[in-house]
């Protein structure tokens, strides 16, 4: 029973309680840059999942192995190790989609989100739980960027999912003042829904 | 003696892990590379059809540059067939634009005249300097009745810098047929 219930909340603090964008801020740079359109949103996440997944397995499991005074070097070893394999399996595979997100999938390496649940998380923990913490993480990642690119496509694209919705776009939420900007809003607003008091069952109010 | 062995350790566990890595590239390397290298070549060769030589019926290229004096100047010199029958060249040049590198195919008919330029990757600002990489400006070269096109205002570096690309290639002197 503990463990399911680990898998569940684990779930539920990735993609929200501890969103590694929106709520512990990692990863903003990459956040900013592909989230123009959601075709490109959901490729980045889906990419920088896969490499956090591995990277994850990887050093939970010679997490024994590596001297604490050379982590860093061996987790950036292998992170970039993985972050090369996903850009020539794009690169072969899905070549629109590497042309779309072009360098920043080299940058998925200094993606912080992947070095923070390395040290935090992976190199502390058994395998499966590290595995899952790069599924949960990643996906946490991959929706705060839908988030955002969903208002910056319709609103600076004027395009849903590349479907053209008919009207002027507004040039500034597809440049990066208006990235800035709305990914200001978005994180302004999830933090403002988990801050408000929540009402318990018998319908009185608490603090949480 | 501890003080060494400990050394050895941390660059033996970093070497270890680093081989095992480039052993997993390797191998990952092994798997795309002929699919990256055909990928490639069709893109080349869409744009070389879509901007150069327009033919129905496949095209093929051969890689010429090592045969051409002076090609040192330009990244490639492709001759381009549709058959057998030949078609011109295409040249892959490198320009200095505003905003980083501009790469440019440009097509050389057998007459040695230009039969048309295509920017295949650039960095330039949209709505300014990404004007001289646009279509109207390109189609100036081949339009152009005595070798002269206007440089754009606005876009003096990107332009010029397209220019000055396009001159690389033409001062190759390629007319008919390499065999």
């Amino acid at each position: 029973m503990k463990k399911h219930s680990f898998f569940l909340s684990h779930l539920k603090e990735g993609l929200i309680d501890k969103n590694p964008t929106l709520i512990q801020l990692l990863g903003m740079c990459p956040t900013l840059a592909v989230t123009t359109k959601m075709s490109n949103a959901i490729g980045m996440g889906l990419a920088a999942t896969a490499v956090l997944v591995f990277s994850n397995l990887f050093i939970s499991l010679l997490r024994k192995f590596i001297p604490r005074q050379v982590r860093i070097a061996a987790y950036i070893v292998i992170i970039s190790g993985f972050v090369t394999a996903v850009q020539l399996l794009l690169q072969a595979y899905l070549p629109s989609l590497y042309a779309s997100l072009g360098i920043f999938i080299p940058l998925i390496v200094v993606n912080c989100i992947i070095l923070a649940r390395a040290e935090a998380f992976a190199s502390k923990n058994p395998p499966l739980p590290s595995l899952w913490d790069g599924v949960t993480m990643g996906l946490g990642f991959t929706l705060a960027l839908l988030l955002v690119a969903f208002f910056r496509e319709i609103l600076g694209g004027a395009t849903f999912f590349g479907l053209s919705l008919g009207f002027t776009p507004i040039g500034f939420f597809a440049a990066a003042p208006g990235a800035f900007l709305t990914l200001g809003c978005v994180i302004a607003a999830v933090n403002y829904f988990r801050a408000r008091p929540k009402k318990n069952k018998k319908g009185e109010r608490d603090d949480a | 003696m501890k003080k060494i062995l400990y050394y050895i350790r941390i660059a033996g566990v970093l070497l270890l892990i680093s081989a095992a890595i480039a052993g997993m590239l390797a191998a990952v390397n092994a798997l795309t590379g002929e699919k990256i290298a055909a990928g490639e070549l069709a893109t080349k060769t869409a744009a070389i059809r879509e901007e150069l030589f327009t033919v129905d019926g496949d095209l093929s290229v051969k890689d010429v540059t090592e045969r051409v004096k002076g090609s040192d100047t330009v990244k490639e010199i492709l001759a381009v067939y549709c058959g057998d029958e030949f078609l011109g060249y295409a040249v892959s040049v490198t320009g200095a634009g505003y905003g980083g590198s501009i790469e440019l195919l440009v097509g050389i008919a057998p007459d040695g005249g230009i039969s048309g330029v295509a920017v295949t990757s650039h960095s330039e600002t949209k709505g300014l300097t990404e004007e001289a990489t646009e279509k109207e400006f390109l189609a100036g070269f081949k339009d152009s009745a005595d070798g002269t096109v206007d440089k754009m205002a606005g876009a003096t570096v990107s332009s010029r810098a397209v220019t000055d690309a396009v001159n690389r290639a033409v001062a190759l002197g390629l007319k008919g047929e390499i065999k």
